[in-house]
């Protein structure tokens, strides 16, 4: 039984990619999917190769590290649910709020100011100079 | 040529222009010397940010970026001793001895002359021989491109070396990935799953502002710890007579940048090692290598912007990006509707020619630039990561947005993004990624137009560009081996 690393388990998530791909291909008309059937037997090809082969060492980083990245990447995925339901600028602000807080910046002018600014620069910047309309809530919005 | 370069001055030196010139180099220095940032992360970012522009604006704005990144990258690696890209890294064996010998101000003052030489030459050489190579490039047919293609993907896979079959897996699953949405031939959509957002395929852009942004950001977080203070910056001097003495290697250490830029895929740090790696070779002072040598820096940072301009060389004539930060520029272009190739050349003269020019005046406007931003660099890389961390993603976030005003695209690039994570973590290379979503399409496209052009495939090498590149794809392939075998009989 090989051993489940960290890169065999990414192997798997891409082999279970490829398998989703493949259940595509009947809906696909002649003349459209040799090329992309001969992608998916080369990619299977080469992920078999890489799991059965030997495994380098994985560098570890960290339970406590683990976390931090998992968490700030899922504040980062709740910021952008957040951007249709409740508008750029309030999203935006607690997320920048909040990343900040749990990154554990020092509570100094930096802290309560910085996001605002970012935040509204950043508002002016696209939707004055580059004409670009930022999400609006569908909960509720605030536009400036 | 010359009335085309002359249109290119004209544009070059608009108010406007000279104005996007330099934002984007004061942009693209700050993105490369904040540690954890790279010239890649800042062309995919602003890449948005272009939009509204004229092309020939855009593409100045985009090559500042570019520029400035590479050279930004050399500044933490003198001041801090941890290299901002890592092209840098051999000018930081050099540059922070220097530092210790307090002559911190000379070393970041020969990282700029150095920077900017190596980068208005490699301007240069865009300028003369981009052009010639569209002539070639005008006999390239479906055939030709076919080959190409395969080509660069080829090269990418020995540029992982090692991680030879990580980097074909890479490839081709991104090919893959190219086909989601409308069939070239049919229009049929293919790999949908019923979603009719998914009819366009993929947002390439949005794909590497994920895959080249959020990834840096996570692994800023792998570690708590606060960065290194930076050194003070002592008074900026040149050494003229010494920086005289170096001319040759000013120059070789330049030609080796273009010719590194221009192989697809091989992008500034290996044209900085193998630059570093002959001037300690072809030394009269081999043993002052690594104790703060003058000579080590110019071949190293001449190397590194030399790519800049030959990485366009073959993006703009043939579609092939010589780097990671090329095939982003890549796609910017294609939104701008300059479709590289040939005919680019003579439909969008005024803009090619501007950008041709421009990326010299860039190249220019850097080292005033730089002289100045080095003085106050040492304010600017204390920035707390948690401030850079949550710039990028709301950068990344809106920036990827903005590009269709699709939150779909905003999607899209936060799922590349922690795929690159993963990826970096376990050692799979991304440039692979980039040119195979580029190079995909034009595939395709090519490869289907061929089958049409010839019953039997085999006849198209009876065309003599396609044996050309056949003959560079199979020693792209058997390099590694080619190259164990040399090391194998050095050694014996």
């Amino acid at each position: 039984m090989k051993k489940l690393t960290g890169n065999r388990v990414f192997l798997l998530v891409s082999a279970l990619v490829l398998f989703a791909f493949s259940t595509q291909l009947s809906k696909i008309p002649q003349g459209a999917k040799e090329y992309p059937l001969v992608l998916l037997i080369v990619s299977f090809i080469t992920v078999v190769l890489l799991f059965i082969k030997p495994q380098q060492p994985e560098e570890t980083i960290g339970k406590e590290n683990a976390l931090r990245i998992f968490i700030f990447a899922i504040l980062t995925a709740i910021s952008i649910f957040l951007l249709t339901k409740i508008g750029y600028i309030l999203a935006t602000l607690s997320f920048v709020y909040a990343g900040l807080w749990y990154l554990k910046l020092k509570k100094n002018l930096v802290f309560y100011l910085f996001p605002i600014i970012l935040t509204l620069s950043m508002y002016f910047l696209f939707t004055r100079v580059l004409s670009v309309i930022l999400p609006m809530g569908t909960w509720f919005s605030l536009t400036l | 040529m010359w009335e085309n370069i002359l249109l290119g001055l004209q544009g070059a030196f608009t108010l406007e222009n000279l104005l996007f010139e330099f934002i984007g180099v004061v942009i693209g220095i700050i993105f490369g010397a904040l540690p954890g940032f790279s010239a890649t992360m800042g062309v995919a970012v602003f890449v948005p940010f272009s939009y509204v522009l004229e092309p020939g604006a855009a593409m100045l704005l985009l090559s500042g970026v570019y520029c400035g990144g590479v050279y930004g990258g050399s500044i933490p690696a003198v001041l801090i001793g941890i290299p901002g890209t890592p092209a840098s890294v051999p000018t930081s064996f050099e540059g922070r001895a220097l530092v210790r010998k307090g002559r911190s101000g000379e070393a970041l003052a020969t990282v700029t002359l150095a920077s900017a030489f190596g980068g208005f030459m490699s301007a240069l050489a865009l300028l003369f021989f981009a052009p010639l190579l569209a002539i070639v490039a005008l006999k390239v047919g479906p055939p030709e491109q076919v080959m190409i293609a395969i080509f660069g993907l080829s090269v990418v896979s020995m540029l992982s070396e090692g991680n030879m079959l990580k980097g074909i897996f890479v490839a081709f699953i991104s090919l893959l990935f190219a086909t989601v949405g409308q069939d070239p031939m049919l229009g049929f959509p293919r790999f949908t799953f019923g979603n009719f957002m998914l009819t366009g395929g993929f947002e390439t852009v949005s794909i590497l502002i994920g895959l080249f942004s959020l990834p840096e950001v996570f692994k800023m977080l792998e570690s708590s710890k606060e960065g290194q203070k930076a050194s003070k910056v002592s008074r900026m001097y040149l050494n003229w007579k010494e920086n005289f003495a170096n001319w040759f290697n000013y120059i070789r250490s330049t030609v080796i940048g273009i010719v590194i830029g221009i192989i697809p895929a091989a992008g500034p740090d290996i044209a900085a090692f193998l630059s570093y790696n002959e001037a300690k070779k072809a030394s009269k002072h081999p043993e002052l290598y690594g104790d703060g040598s003058t000579e080590g820096i110019i071949a190293s940072e001449a190397a590194n912007n030399g790519v800049t301009g030959g990485s366009l060389i073959p993006l703009l004539t043939l579609s092939i990006p010589g780097s990671a930060p090329a095939a982003i520029f890549l796609g910017a272009m294609i939104i701008h509707g300059l479709r590289p190739g040939p005919l680019l050349f003579t439909q969008h003269a005024a803009t090619v020619y501007t950008l041709l020019v421009g990326f010299a005046v860039v190249n220019i406007m850097l080292f005033f630039v730089g002289w100045v931003f080095c003085r106050f660099a040492g304010k600017i890389l204390v920035i707390p990561k948690q401030i850079l961390a949550v710039i990028i993603v709301v950068l990344a976030s809106v920036g990827s947005f903005s590009i269709q005003q699709s939150m779909m695209d905003v999607v899209t690039m936060y799922v590349s993004g922690i795929i690159g994570y993963f990826m970096l973590k376990y050692n799979y290379p991304l440039s692979p990624v980039a040119l195979a979503l580029l190079l995909g399409p034009m595939l395709e496209e090519s490869l289907t137009l061929t089958n049409t052009m010839y019953s039997n495939f085999f006849m198209i090498f009876t065309r003599p560009l396609t044996v050309v590149f056949l003959l560079f794809i199979i020693v792209s392939l058997f390099w590694p081996l080619i190259k164990k075998q040399f090391k194998k009989r050095k050694a014996v």
